[in-house]
């Protein structure tokens, strides 16, 4: 009877230890108004366009002290895609591409963050586009910090590729559309 | 280029080719091949999705694409066990109304709440189903009737129609090309019949063209995004019952006439309603474009 008391009480004191650790990292909130996601794609191997989704929505455990125990949770509107052009921009959204009425947003959760410097990252997570999950590794910096009306903002910055056909957009093949999609992700986000 | 030569080949062509070639292989050795033609179809449909659509996945409603392709394999199957056993017209109406219902609901649950209500779904389905019926008994009363190229030509100028609607009207290229993957194999069924007035495409051919089609229209007026104008609304309006147009030809006065004067009054009226439809749709792009060219102007 004693010894299961005790080993009851080593686990409680084991989780109450792994909670305390997780309360370290800080809740953040990311700003849409002061997040952006913008993306590039190679047009008729030519030029390039150019395009923006309203900032992401979402929060990041941020631990300062340990980056490796930083998460990412974050989710965009895929129906706030422009270009600045109106018929690109339904082509984008509909069946071909994004197919918003179907697949109204599209999310990253970090499964994993490995330390790469002082102030960078690389984190692997599940990034979700139309339906379709890929597992995808993203290298991120913490571009500062600041304060406004008693809350702390940090910035975090994203710069990355993927393959559009991983995603099901297969449709105007190279060299009309590129398939490669630079993509670069930079979030303000809010202490709670 | 929406897709490249080889894709437009494999996707377009190549499943035109299979339906015209097995085709005639199998009513060449067969007295009555109809049979051949529901499975045909839906093979021929599967192999266009492969080459012009995302991978496909499975459960079918994972995403609703993938709808379209599972659905003409079993509306090919279906379309054989009806060559086969000949069911009566109930049955038949029957298994295609349960058959449809299901298929409509897969297709629009993903946009309940978000889009349309629960009761709004319930009604689309309804209205749907019907048309779809109303569609099914044209298509398979005129393949009863005759035989020949008739159906096949005014199924192939519906689904070029559709794909003209579905590419410009729509904002969808790739149901688009869907629509004309289906046409051309309409075009590879006229042959045949032009070749030989003892192939029948009822109970097979017309009932899974016409029941693919129904269903790329039903996915891309849901999921396209735009916002339909009313002229667009009665474009598509128009489209849907054009078909019953070639019932003119069954008129007391024309049953009397030369065959070529019945074929030119049953797909007269349709092809020109058609043609409307396309010229206005292909009208509406381009002033869109214009339009979008002079905002960017600005």
């Amino acid at each position: 009877m004693t010894r299961s008391l005790s080993v009851c009480a080593g686990f409680a004191l084991a989780l109450a230890f792994v909670f305390s650790s997780a309360a370290l990292a800080d809740d953040l909130k990311a700003d849409p108004v002061h997040s952006f996601v913008v993306f590039d794609v190679h047009h008729l191997g030519a030029g390039y366009v150019y395009g923006t989704f309203a900032g992401p929505t979402g929060t990041i455990g941020y631990d300062s002290t340990d980056l490796t125990k930083t998460s990412f949770d974050l989710s965009v509107d895929t129906a706030s895609i422009e270009t600045r052009n109106e018929n690109r921009d339904k082509d984008l959204k509909g069946p071909d591409y994004f197919d918003v009425k179907q697949f109204p947003t599209m999310t990253f959760k970090s499964t994993s963050v490995t330390k790469t410097g002082d102030q960078t990252m690389a984190v692997t997570g599940d990034l979700t586009v139309r339906g379709v999950t890929k597992s995808i590794t993203v290298p991120i910096e913490i571009t500062g910090t600041g304060t406004m009306m008693g809350h702390t903002r940090t910035g975090f910055r994203a710069d990355f590729k993927i393959d559009r056909r991983d995603y099901g957009m297969v449709i105007h093949p190279e060299p009309f559309i590129g398939n490669e999609i630079h993509i670069v992700v930079a979030i303000e986000a809010v202490q709670q | 280029m929406p897709y490249t030569p080889m894709q437009m080949l494999c996707g377009l062509v190549l499943p035109a080719a299979l339906v015209g070639l097995a085709a005639a292989l199998a009513w060449r050795l067969f007295a009555d091949a109809r049979w051949v033609f529901g499975p045909l179809v839906g093979a021929a449909f599967g192999i266009a999705y492969w080459n012009l659509e995302p991978k496909i996945g499975w459960p079918p409603n994972a995403n609703v694409l993938y709808l379209l392709f599972y659905f003409a394999l079993v509306a090919g199957v279906l379309a054989k066990a009806d060559a086969l056993f000949r069911p009566t017209w109930w049955l038949r109406m029957l298994v295609l109304v349960v058959l449809w219902r299901i298929a409509v609901r897969l297709l629009l649950i993903r946009q309940v709440p978000s889009s349309i209500s629960a009761s709004g779904m319930e009604m689309w389905i309804d209205v749907s189903t019907l048309v779809t019926l109303i569609w099914w008994l044209a298509f398979e009363g005129l393949a009863e009737r005759c035989p020949g190229v008739a159906v096949p030509l005014l199924l192939g100028a519906t689904a070029g129609a559709s794909a003209i609607v579905l590419t410009l009207g729509w904002h969808i290229i790739s149901s688009g090309a869907l629509a004309g993957a289906l046409a051309m194999m309409c075009i590879a069924g006229a042959v045949l019949g032009a070749c030989s007035s003892r192939i029948s495409f009822s109970r097979g051919f017309a009932q899974t063209i016409a029941l693919i089609l129904q269903l790329i229209l039903v996915h891309g007026y849901f999921y396209t995004d735009d916002e339909l104008t009313g002229r667009q609304q009665v474009w598509i309006a128009l489209l849907l019952g054009s078909p019953l147009l070639a019932f003119l030809g069954e008129i007391a006065f024309l049953r009397r006439q030369r065959p070529i004067w019945r074929l030119a009054a049953r797909l007269a009226p349709a092809l020109i309603v058609l043609a409307a439809v396309c010229a206005a749709t292909m009208r509406d792009y381009v002033h869109a474009q214009q339009s979008a060219g002079e905002m960017q102007d600005r």
